[in-house]
């Protein structure tokens, strides 16, 4: 086994590893906003290690660009998706957005 | 709501196989649907989203 094909093997098992641990945290964290967060792990670490992955195993050709608009739909985009999402929620759990000035934020002003 | 939340990491995941499946089969064509589904993924929470905020 060369170097590169055991660094791809390396990148591959990490990504596969944060995706799994992110998808396990989402069932069995308690809380909805608490659950939101985990999220982040696999749109962020999971894809850019496959991005490496691909960029190694097929070095610099269209592999990789797909691959890089792939990561750049992930990154971007679910940022604005989990925005999107607990705003909803918020709106769901309260019927609005906009903080009530009575509101108490947990962990927040906290002296 | 933790069905959408659900529905994003299966979209993101699914994305994400997409690509190491056109990576192991040396089949680059199938990286247009990873592209694909991490739009469609996307576009379908946010939908959702604004259906659940406003309706449901």
């Amino acid at each position: 086994m060369t170097t590169a094909q055991w660094a791809i093997d390396v990148l591959l098992f990490s990504s596969l590893a944060v995706t799994v641990f992110s998808c396990i945290a989402l069932v069995f964290v308690s809380g909805f906003f608490n659950r939101l967060h985990y999220l982040g792990p696999v749109t962020s670490v999971s894809i850019t290690l496959l991005l490496a992955a691909v960029i190694l195993h097929s070095g610099w050709g269209q592999a990789a660009i797909k691959t890089f608009l792939v990561w750049f739909v992930l990154v971007l985009i679910n940022a604005v998706l989990t925005h999107a999402t607990a705003r909803a929620a918020r709106v769901r759990e309260l019927g609005h957005w906009t903080p009530d000035p009575t509101e108490k934020i947990p962990g927040a002003g906290a002296k | 709501m933790e069905r959408l939340l659900g529905l994003e990491m299966a979209g993101v995941v699914e994305a994400m196989f997409l690509v190491t499946f056109a990576l192991a089969l040396n089949r680059s064509n199938f990286l247009d649907l990873g592209l694909a589904m991490g739009l469609l993924a996307f576009g379908g929470g946010l939908v959702f989203a604004r259906f659940l905020e406003r309706w449901l």
